[in-house]
């Protein structure tokens, strides 16, 4: 873990309490996180690990109870274009078209209206929906709205994508495309990626580092870097040892908290 | 990436398709099938009022025929020649100024309302209870009061005609907010629109289909009371939509003394008729 200045996402010591029905409930206690610009970087634990309440820190919908998150060492306070967060259900404006949707961040930020156009064009022409440009959400499949939605995130000029399980509403085939897709586009614009999952080979597929969260209360477990040469191939045996790996680390998380 | 498939090349299929029907006349047909499935109900009860009323000399309600040739009197004139003949533009105006007027009013208060309630806690816990507590008083009950701070004119009504479509306004409009799925919110503020700059772009676009829902509620208060004057300060206890009512009265009036019914004698309101 290396301090200064080279982070561009710092977490120290965040936990965050929820009330329900009068009872407390610590969906994170203690996360500490550091990642470097650039980085792919992906969450994976089971359900109530609290992956999603740090990322929802991390993108300002949330305030953390204690401890602090820090973007290129500022505190973030509240939502805002530099993370772009990418969400399960999609979260497109229905009432607005592919192109609309894009162009939605930068106009509404007050860039001009010829900026706008160009900046929407070259995103539709990166996520390849040039044809869909004037649809409307409801007459696309699911694969092309988390697209309209990837790069919705990227015409904002976000520095930070912030990404909560959004392939798993996708069947497997498009899951697949998307993820590589992802990392091409990653490649290319060299953004920071936070990426939760709760799936091994998605995670080991995609990440750079995984860190491996644990429920109960939801924290930051393990560190899993992932030194394998891209592009990875999922049934090659270091992949698939790395996968059995973290599958028994998993496993005993879940054997743990049961017992 | 290409979202076409490729289908394996098939023989083209048009053996087996039946002859085309001819298109003009059963277009036709079938373009003037609603409208005249619609006319049959209304044209039933013409002809039920029609059996009913025509020939009855006591009948309070004149036959259609009658009802026609009043409103045509109030059209174009030529059969009566009485201070309302030709009046109708007059009338309509009126009315129509009162329903768009008031629908109108009743937006701009309603509306931004209706957005701040239904996003802001505070305001919705605040306001919220009276207007409910408020929203089942009949517009007719109002009446009174909005005499007396309206006077006896055309106020009055313009303010009975905007609280009939207020209440429709904001409900919608409320629930219009409350209904958008946080998740938008939520991308909207990542997107970097903030806080109030939410309201026009955002969750308000998908308003506009509710706000026509509330634009008929206008036309349901002008049928009712008006306010017991109309623009001329005579004394009107109601008005119907076809705003011979005076002429109906008058009329009738007549036939129940055995007067004849083109009666030249009270050219002005029926209000201090001798008989």
């Amino acid at each position: 873990m290396r301090e200064g200045a080279n982070s561009i996402l710092a977490l120290r010591g965040v936990s965050k309490q929820f009330e329900l029905q009068g009872e407390r409930i610590e969906a994170l206690r203690d996360a500490n996180l550091r990642v470097r610009p650039g980085e792919f970087v992906c969450l994976i634990g089971a359900s109530g690990c609290g992956k999603s309440t740090l990322l929802r820190i991390v993108a300002g919908f949330e305030t953390a109870t204690r401890g602090q998150a820090l973007m290129w060492d500022r505190p973030i306070t509240g939502p805002g274009p530099e993370r772009g967060m990418v969400f399960q259900d999609y979260g497109l404006f229905p009432w607005l078209t592919v192109r609309a949707n894009i162009g939605f961040g930068p106009s509404a930020r007050g860039r001009p209206a010829q900026e706008v156009k160009e900046t929407v064009e070259r995103f539709i022409t990166m996520v390849g929906l040039q044809r869909f440009a004037d649809a409307y959400p409801h007459q696309l499949s699911g694969g092309m709205k988390q697209r309209v939605a990837i790069a919705r995130v990227l015409a904002n000029e976000a520095e930070i994508v912030l990404m909560d399980e959004p392939f798993g509403a996708l069947d497997a085939m498009t899951r697949e495309r998307l993820q590589d897709e992802l990392l091409e586009i990653w490649q290319r614009t060299r953004l920071t990626v936070l990426f939760v999952t709760h799936s091994i080979e998605e995670a080991i597929f995609l990440g750079d580092r995984i860190m491996v969260m644990s429920p109960g209360p939801g924290r930051i477990d393990t560190e899993f870097p992932v030194d394998l040469p891209r592009p990875r191939d999922v049934v090659a045996a270091d992949f698939n040892d790395l996968r059995r790996e973290l599958s028994l680390k998993l496993h005993s998380d879940h054997a743990r908290k049961a017992a | 990436m290409s979202l076409t498939l490729e289908t394996a090349s098939a023989a083209p299929v048009t053996a087996a398709l039946p002859e085309a029907a001819p298109i003009s006349s059963s277009s036709l047909f079938s373009r003037l099938r609603n409208p005249l499935l619609a006319v049959i109900f209304p044209g039933a009860m013409v002809i039920v009022w029609h059996l009913a009323t025509y020939g009855q000399k006591y009948s309070l309600i004149p036959p259609p025929s009658d009802v026609a040739l009043a409103l045509w009197d109030l059209a174009f004139g030529g059969i009566n020649d009485d201070a309302y003949s030709k009046t109708l533009h007059i009338h309509l105006l009126a009315s129509l100024s009162r329903v768009y007027g008031g629908f109108a009013i009743a937006l701009s208060v309603a509306l931004p309302l209706g957005l701040l309630i239904g996003r802001i806690a505070l305001i919705r816990r605040v306001l919220d209870p009276t207007l409910q507590v408020l929203r089942p008083i009949p517009v007719t009950a109002w009446l009174p009061l909005a005499m007396i701070m309206f006077g006896l004119g055309p106020r009055s009504a313009f303010f009975l005609v905007c609280l009939g479509a207020f209440y429709p306004i904001l409900i919608n409009t409320i629930f219009g907010v409350r209904t958008v799925d946080q998740r938008l919110f939520e991308a909207a503020s990542m997107l970097g629109c903030q806080g109030t700059a939410q309201f026009p772009r955002g969750p308000a676009g998908k308003l506009a289909r509710d706000l026509h829902r509330a634009a008929t509620r206008p036309w349901l208060c002008l049928g009712g009371d008006r306010g017991g004057r109309d623009d001329r300060g005579a004394n009107r206890p109601w008005r119907n939509y076809y705003g011979s009512a005076p002429a109906i009265t008058h009329r009738n009036r007549h036939l129940r003394h055995g007067g004849n019914r083109r009666c030249r004698l009270h050219l002005r309101p029926h209000r201090g008729c001798p008989r």
